[in-house]
């Protein structure tokens, strides 16, 4: 159980964020539902710290937020990614990747 | 873009404030709702699905503190919340709030309202187009300027390429008779040439202005003012090519100015004519030796002042070979900014009351924030409260100073009222005195500068107390706080600091203002050489059109002394050429020979007037030694004059001139016997130094216009009416210039050091004022504080006046630093001051002691009541309180 309480790193958080929402609109709960099974079950995000990212995301005009209805019939707020979000989601991947593949690289060396 | 939006999104968050919170509690509350409806689906009671779901979320106010964080706008939202809390808190505290605003009012408004009279006096361009491109322009004999004639001028102008135009106009007063309306009037006339409205880039609104032709053909053709359009035209605009007769001639109007234009500034000018139109035997103008106009230039876009002068130098120099006869010695050239010449020697004194406001500024703030520190003190446990709940040191500081911006803005829209006020009054009181007193008004600049202020008073006063308030240790000061213990005078020390300082501020403020007086007292002992009392002039400019004959307007001359001297209430009736301390005059180069003989270049001069029989006794003159001119110096007979000490001493190095001939100029024909000697006069003013002076009998020189001096046995306003009915008698188209009793001649010359001396002094006065309040409001605050000590001490059989010593002791302890300080301060800055002063050194003994003596005593009348307090606490009731 110890792994799924790893803290996340700091910025990846927005990351993650921006990805789930790649896949359509979500609210908060939806938001760190998702992150939990696309890291199978081993990312939890903490509440804490998802409402000021959304805020923070949506007040530099990454993501838009609107209320509206779920599945469940109970009304939410629910996030979309803003044409700004997808193009700051394409740019923090293409960084994530060149920095874990050279993290990875440093990890393996003799 | 984007931070456009974000601003909006900012802005929107502030005023949407509750619906953003209803807003983020629906969020969270249906995530916890959504958990709990997962956690039941997966087989929980509902009551036990609710507590996990809880549990997992964490501590919803956090997050909630964390999402307003993260929103933006945090920083304006805190700022509005600053802000309600800041009016709270004054509301709470109205005595504290009261003073404040009222001492930041008096600052910052009367800062104001100078800076709007040294702005219009100084800092406003003058009102013509690229006025920073005029300049005035002169001949000079070595660094003397002197005036134009005419020959001289249209040299100049031809030959100048560093200035676009050189305009002129006749520095000599032009009254020209009109007989249209109900009572022969004068209309104020100016000279001008052909470039004049052209340098000044002045374009009619009807009509034309000058053109060259007007001036080469001495075209009878007037350009009106805006004033005289209206009142003798009712603002008909089919005026020009009307015709308006004026002096017996009939002139063509071709124009008309726009209203407010004048030159110089303040001049008040009804119409301009060309210089051509003065006939050769009024004034000779086509005579180079005949030097009586003023010139501006408007410098070419390539020139500046330097070389302007360089070129006119040499312009000087070339004509000065070519006419030796006129212009030796005239070698040079100067030139000055026009807004220089403009402003003459009101700069320094206006510099020198910006910088009283100044201090009084400083002053202002000072006693706010040590009005701040005392509450700061009093609320060092709110402040601790909030400290200890959380709040961070920064925060509380950004509170506290909202709360002195708060202040200082609500002080600063109170002081702009004040400065409306005061600008109004300065406007009304300076009218005459400044130059371009007329405009002087609150504008955008001026609001400008408030604003400006205001801010700069904020932090002055705010900063410090704010710090100091911050400063605590949460623990100590609540557990402190419910003793007044004197612990708990904290910043006592910046507070003594603060109140010495307001001390030294007044003690230069009273200096300066001190120095004044004693100036203004001075210049009133001066003796001017003639008597005021009883005496009453009356100016009028006889028509040599109407009367071209001499004989014909000398009669009239003589009718009207005659005839004054024979009213029943005259004592004495004479005339002369020429009012004192009005700036008016003429000279004349003076040679002795054998006794002075100086080189062109060293030439002195001597002022000339033409008088009457009765002059000497009618101004009350003494006559030294010799005899006046009377009848029997005529105009056929050898020409004598009366000269004075001054002239003794300068040309006669101190022999007795009576007796004694001198030629003016190097004029050997025209030799003049000197018959008599006559006491100085303080002719050019009060504060000038006497000149050397001859008087002449004006049937030798006569002039047409002349001041008739009556000394009346009664009151001289008296004789007002009949004054003008002998005029009207003898001549019924004889307009009067002027009739003024000779005492308001000396108010006149005193009434400017008198406004800068009244103003100086009413801010010394603020100063004192300041100073003291803030000497008692810290010694009460002390003896506040200790009400408990004091009470211990009685109890334990201290007297009361004991402790009432001790107190006013420590009361006076800053004061005394504080006089000190000032003192050298001012010792140090009076020298600013100096050019202002008469007959006093900047260093004046008695001026300082008094100064001293005044605050001493005032600060400690602040200090006695406090005392006095001290001494009657009731020991059981001190003790008890606690």
């Amino acid at each position: 159980m110890p792994r799924s309480k790893a803290d996340l790193l700091q910025g990846t958080l927005d990351l993650l964020i921006l990805k789930a929402l790649t896949l359509g609109a979500l609210h908060g709960w939806g938001i760190s539902k998702r992150i939990r099974q696309m890291s199978g079950e081993i990312l939890e995000v903490n509440q804490g710290s998802l409402y000021p990212a959304l805020h923070r995301l949506e007040d530099r005009g990454l993501i838009a937020a609107e209320w509206g209805v779920s599945n469940e019939g109970r009304r939410a707020k629910f996030y979309t990614l803003t044409p700004a979000g997808r193009a700051q989601f394409v740019e923090e991947r293409d960084n994530w990747s060149l920095f874990s593949a050279a993290v990875q690289q440093v990890l393996q060396t003799g | 873009m984007r931070w456009i939006e974000r601003l909006g999104r900012r802005l929107r968050i502030l005023f949407r404030k509750s619906r953003l919170e209803r807003d983020l509690d629906d969020e969270l509350r249906a995530h916890v709702e959504m958990e709990t409806e997962e956690l039941q689906r997966r087989g929980m009671d509902s009551a036990r699905a609710r507590r996990e779901a809880l549990r997992r979320f964490g501590g919803v106010e956090r997050t909630k503190e964390r999402v307003r964080d993260e929103r933006g706008g945090r920083m304006l939202d805190d700022f509005v919340q600053d802000l309600r809390y800041g009016v709270r808190s004054l509301r709470k505290s109205p005595g504290f709030t009261a003073s404040a605003l009222l001492v930041l009012a008096l600052g910052i408004g009367s800062a104001v309202a100078l800076f709007g009279v040294v702005d219009a006096v100084l800092l406003e361009p003058l009102p013509y187009p690229a006025a920073n491109r005029l300049v005035r322009v002169w001949p000079a004999r070595g660094a003397e300027r002197t005036a134009f004639s005419y020959p001289e001028l249209k040299d100049w102008r031809d030959r100048s390429s560093s200035l676009v135009g050189l305009g002129l106009y006749s520095t000599l007063p032009a009254d020209y008779v009109y007989l249209g309306a109900d009572a022969p009037t004068e209309l104020a006339t100016e000279w001008v040439g052909q470039d004049f409205f052209r340098v000044l880039g002045m374009a009619p609104v009807a009509g034309r202005t000058l053109l060259p032709e007007d001036e080469a053909n001495h075209r009878l053709v007037a350009v009106i003012s805006w004033g005289l359009w209206q009142r003798l035209f009712g603002g008909d605009p089919s005026v020009v090519g009307r015709t308006l007769e004026i002096d017996y001639r009939n002139f063509e109007v071709v124009g008309v100015m726009p209203r407010g234009f004048t030159f110089p500034v303040d001049a008040e000018v009804d119409l301009w004519l060309p210089i051509t139109v003065v006939p050769q035997d009024d004034i000779p103008t086509e005579n180079r030796g005949v030097r009586f106009l003023g010139a501006i230039g408007r410098l070419a876009p390539d020139a500046s002042v330097e070389t302007a002068r360089q070129e006119l130098g040499g312009i000087a120099r070339s004509l000065e070979g070519t006419y030796p006869d006129t212009n030796a010695g005239v070698s040079d050239a100067l030139v000055q900014p026009l807004s220089e010449n403009t402003v003459g020697d009101v700069r320094s004194a206006l510099f020198v009351a910006l910088g009283a406001v100044g201090f009084i500024l400083l002053l202002a703030c000072a006693n706010v924030a040590n009005l701040l520190l005392a509450r700061g003190s009093s609320r060092a446990r709110e402040v601790a409260l909030r400290m200890s709940l959380g709040a961070p040191a920064g925060r509380v500081v950004r509170q506290l100073l909202t709360e002195s911006v708060l202040l200082a803005g609500m002080g600063g829209v109170l002081g702009l009222g004040l400065a409306w006020a005061a600008t109004a009054a300065l406007a009304r009181g300076s009218a005459g005195l400044l130059p371009r007193a007329g405009e002087i008004g609150l504008d955008g600049t001026v609001v400008g500068a408030a604003l400006l202020v205001t801010l700069l008073a904020a932090a002055l006063a705010g900063v410090l107390p704010a710090l100091r308030a911050a400063d605590v240790a949460p623990a100590d000061d609540l557990r402190e706080g419910s003793r007044a213990s004197s612990t708990g005078l904290k910043g006592l020390r910046l507070r003594r600091a603060l109140v010495a300082a307001e001390v030294a501020l007044a003690v230069l403020l009273l200096t300066g203002a001190g120095l004044l007086v004693r100036s203004l007292g001075a210049l009133t002992r001066v003796d001017p050489g003639f008597e005021t009392e009883g005496r009453i002039a009356m100016t009028l400019t006889l028509s040599d059109q109407k009367h071209p004959e001499r004989t014909e307007w000398m009669g009239l001359y003589h009718q009207i002394l005659d005839r004054l001297a024979a009213h029943p209430d005259v004592v004495d009736a004479g005339a002369i050429r020429y009012l004192p301390f009005r700036g008016e005059g003429e000279s004349i180069p003076v040679q002795v020979p054998g006794l002075y003989e100086p080189a062109p270049e060293a030439q002195r001069y001597g002022h000339l007037f033409q008088i009457s029989d009765d002059l000497f006794q009618a101004l009350g003159m003494r006559l030294l030694r010799g005899r006046v001119p009377g009848p029997t110096d005529g105009p056929q007979d050898p020409p004598v004059v009366v000269v004075n000490e001054a002239f003794q001493r300068e040309f006669f190095h101190g022999q007795d001139p009576v007796g004694r001939r001198f030629e003016p100029g190097h004029d050997a024909r025209n030799e003049i016997e000197i018959v008599g000697v006559v006491a100085d006069v303080h002719f050019a003013g009060l504060a000038e130094p006497t000149e050397p002076a001859l008087y002449v009998r004006n049937d030798q020189n006569p002039r047409i216009q002349m001041s008739y001096v009556v000394r009346s046995s009664g009151d001289p306003l008296a004789l007002v009416g009949d004054m003008r009915r002998i005029v009207r008698e003898v001549d019924p188209d004889q307009p009067i210039t002027e009739i003024v009793p000779l005492a308001e001649l000396t108010s006149e010359t005193l009434a400017r050091p008198r406004f800068f001396t009244a103003l100086l002094g009413g801010f010394a006065a603020l100063a004192l004022i300041l100073a003291a309040l803030g000497v008692y409001g810290v010694l009460a605050y002390v003896v506040r504080g200790r009400a408990r000590e004091m009470g211990l001490r009685i109890a334990l059989g201290a007297s009361g006046g004991l402790v009432a010593r001790r107190v006013l002791l420590q009361g006076m302890a800053p004061v005394f630093i504080g006089l000190g300080a000032g003192l050298v301060g001012a010792a140090a800055l009076s020298r600013f001051v100096e050019s202002l002063l008469f007959g006093v050194t900047p260093l004046d003994v008695p001026t300082y002691l008094a100064v001293a003596a005044v605050l001493a005593s005032v600060a400690a009348v602040a200090c006695l009541v406090p005392a006095w307090s001290a001494s009657r606490v009731d020991p059981i009731e001190s003790l008890r309180a606690e």
